[in-house]
């Protein structure tokens, strides 16, 4: 654990709170995630996860507290300035483009990897070309690393589910993350598809880029995490390596015994 | 042959058509239709690539057209006390190019607040500015003379070699402008839809949410669109009121934007060539029908044909027809189908 914490943070939430008109989604919550390190957010459903990654992006403004991105505040910027800081993230459900093909969805993804703007594009600058044949391999070269380079003229509608979730990274990848935030990517994934998926988390990690990841399937979470933070009523129960975590009598309780505490509360 | 060719063997054809075709009804009724594919065009970037539907479109033509025509005709204006405002005359293509700016301005204004108000609160608001623009048209008789309309508007001039500058009277001519105008928006479009500012609008229909997480600005390009998409239907307004060379507050008509919408989603909305096929569809539909069927019964049939289109092609006929061929080939190279690019269009 101190060996992953000695690195300095690359994102810090300090006591974000989270309120939909009463309902309190997130009480108070503070994390760190360390540079170079995947870092999983956990917890059962309704514990938050999602509202913090929105939170995180700028898709929310959190009612209080701060979330600083080596030691910029986050909070009051749009999501886009967000991804230009290089902090992207991936959606839960749709990740994609799905009206357009997966090399478009890649090559839309590279959207901040170029400078061609209205009057560029409609004169047609003899610049604007060689922009676009750089883009164009740069997406080539990002389908190649996650492995989709033999559907890229296919309809990202038309692909197979786990090839979707793929392709959802891919576009993030473009972005050129520093941070990648993944919202539950390996739902709904078969074990040897996740199995995969894992690995290539484990590749982007090994790009450079910090993970921080949102997910439910335990065997994952535990087989790639360097820490574990978890997430319970919107409040951290508990945060360390994986098996401190995993034998966390709270967390137990959390996973198991919701009847129990719901019967004290 | 590809469709590149096919496209420029369209307009090839569409250009010599008046040196070997006679009838002018069938001239007149190709330049409004080409008029009116230009503002469906216009509506298409809109509608279309960032999916943001604008019932008021035929506000921007009617400000180009109304723009256009009081620059080149001139006006003197009371302000409430001291000097009224008087413009002479300005020649007409100052003009046209003056509709072409109006539009567009307020253009950037509606799409400033497109970002604000979305989905069906836009289409109201869209629809609303267009009545407004109406009454405006209709009350301020000072300006623009109300019902009784802005008369004798010149007609747009041509510079030729020995002959200066001249009226284009003539029907031909005018015909090839609107076709010169409308290649000239053809392509701009196809640029843009094709450039990184295009995939940026493209992301907008298909994903906001996503768009935004990649770092696209969606509210410049949505302001973007508008201000173009504006400008050109702007344009084609400009075109048509020197064209009739009378314009009044009926140029507002809510018809004038279903007419656009028709084309554009029976054609194919998203598509290059989709306002094109529909246009040249629904321009042409009436006129046909005109010889073939009692007055009663044309209305009816324009509006069968259109439910069909709608219910068995409801992407709209390009896409269908893309479709069609992309299968073919794939048969007979013995691939499996696959599915076109539905943002390309058949004969882009």
């Amino acid at each position: 654990m101190s060996a992953v914490l000695a690195e300095p943070a690359a994102l810090e939430v300090r006591e974000v709170a989270v309120h939909f008109s009463g309902l309190i989604a997130i009480a108070s919550m503070s994390f760190q995630v360390p540079e170079g390190a995947i870092v999983s957010l956990i917890g059962p459903n309704g514990a938050g996860k999602t509202t913090a990654f929105n939170v995180i992006t700028g898709f929310l403004k959190p009612t209080a507290g701060k979330v600083l991105y080596h030691g910029a505040d986050l909070t009051r910027l749009s999501p886009s300035r967000i991804a230009a800081l290089g902090v992207v993230r991936t959606f839960q459900r749709t990740s994609i483009f799905g009206g357009c093909t997966v090399f478009d969805n890649v090559l839309t993804g590279l959207h901040q990897r170029g400078r061609a703007e209205t009057w560029a594009s409609l004169l047609r600058l003899p610049w604007v070309r060689g922009e676009e044949d750089r883009l164009a391999q740069e997406a080539n070269e990002i389908l190649a690393f996650i492995g989709l380079e033999h559907r890229a003229d296919e309809m990202a509608g038309n692909l197979a589910y786990g090839e979707q979730r793929l392709l959802g990274i891919a576009i993030a990848l473009a972005a050129a993350p520093k941070l990648l935030l993944l919202d539950e990517p390996a739902a709904g994934l078969n074990p040897s598809e996740t199995e995969a998926f894992m690995a290539v988390v484990k590749r982007i990690r090994d790009r450079g880029v910090t993970v921080l990841l949102v997910e439910h399937d335990m065997k994952m979470v535990m087989g790639i995490s360097d820490l574990v933070v978890v997430l319970n009523h919107g409040r951290i129960i508990a945060g360390g390596p994986p098996e401190t975590v995993r034998n966390d009598p709270e967390v137990v309780r959390a996973y198991l015994g919701q009847g129990v505490k719901r019967a004290e509360g | 042959m590809t469709a590149r060719t096919l496209a420029w063997l369209f307009v090839l054809f569409m250009a010599t058509l008046p040196l070997w075709m006679n009838d002018q009804y069938i001239l007149y009724v190709l330049t409004s239709t080409g008029i009116f594919i230009i503002a469906a065009m216009s509506l298409n970037l809109l509608l279309g690539y960032t999916g943001q539907l604008s019932l008021g479109h035929v506000a921007f033509f009617g400000i180009g057209a109304y723009t256009s025509a009081l620059l080149s005709l001139g006006f003197d204006l009371e302000l409430g006390g001291g000097e009224p405002l008087v413009l002479e005359p300005q020649p007409v293509w100052l003009a046209f190019l003056g509709g072409i700016l109006m539009a567009a301005l307020f253009g950037w204004l509606i799409g400033r607040l497109a970002f604000r108000v979305r989905g069906a609160y836009f289409v109201i608001v869209s629809v609303s500015f267009a009545q407004v623009m109406r009454m405006v048209a209709l009350n301020w008789v000072d300006l623009t003379e109300g019902p009784m309309a802005l008369n004798n508007i010149p007609p747009l001039t041509v510079w030729w070699p020995g002959e200066g500058v001249l009226p284009l009277y003539r029907k031909e001519y005018y015909f090839l402008l609107v076709l010169a105008v409308a290649v000239v928006s053809f392509l701009l479009i196809q640029r843009l839809v094709r450039s990184r500012v295009g995939r940026a609008l493209v992301a907008l229909r298909e994903n906001e949410s996503l768009a935004r997480s990649v770092g696209i600005n969606i509210t410049r390009y949505l302001v973007v669109a508008t201000v173009l998409s504006a400008g050109m239907a702007g344009a084609a307004g400009a075109l048509y009121t020197h064209y009739i060379r009378i314009v009044d507050p009926d140029v507002f008509m809510f018809i004038y934007t279903v007419t656009m919408v028709i084309m554009v989603v029976t054609g194919g909305k998203g598509t290059l060539a989709g306002p094109i096929v529909g246009g040249l569809l629904f321009g042409f539909l009436p006129e046909v029908l005109r010889d073939v069927a009692r007055p009663e019964m044309q209305w009816i049939i324009y509006g069968l044909v259109m439910i069909a289109i709608v219910f068995f092609l409801p992407q709209g006929i390009v896409p269908a027809v893309a479709k069609l061929f992309a299968s073919k080939r794939s048969s007979r190279d013995g691939r499996t189908p696959a599915t076109p690019r539905v943002s390309e269009g058949a004969s882009s």
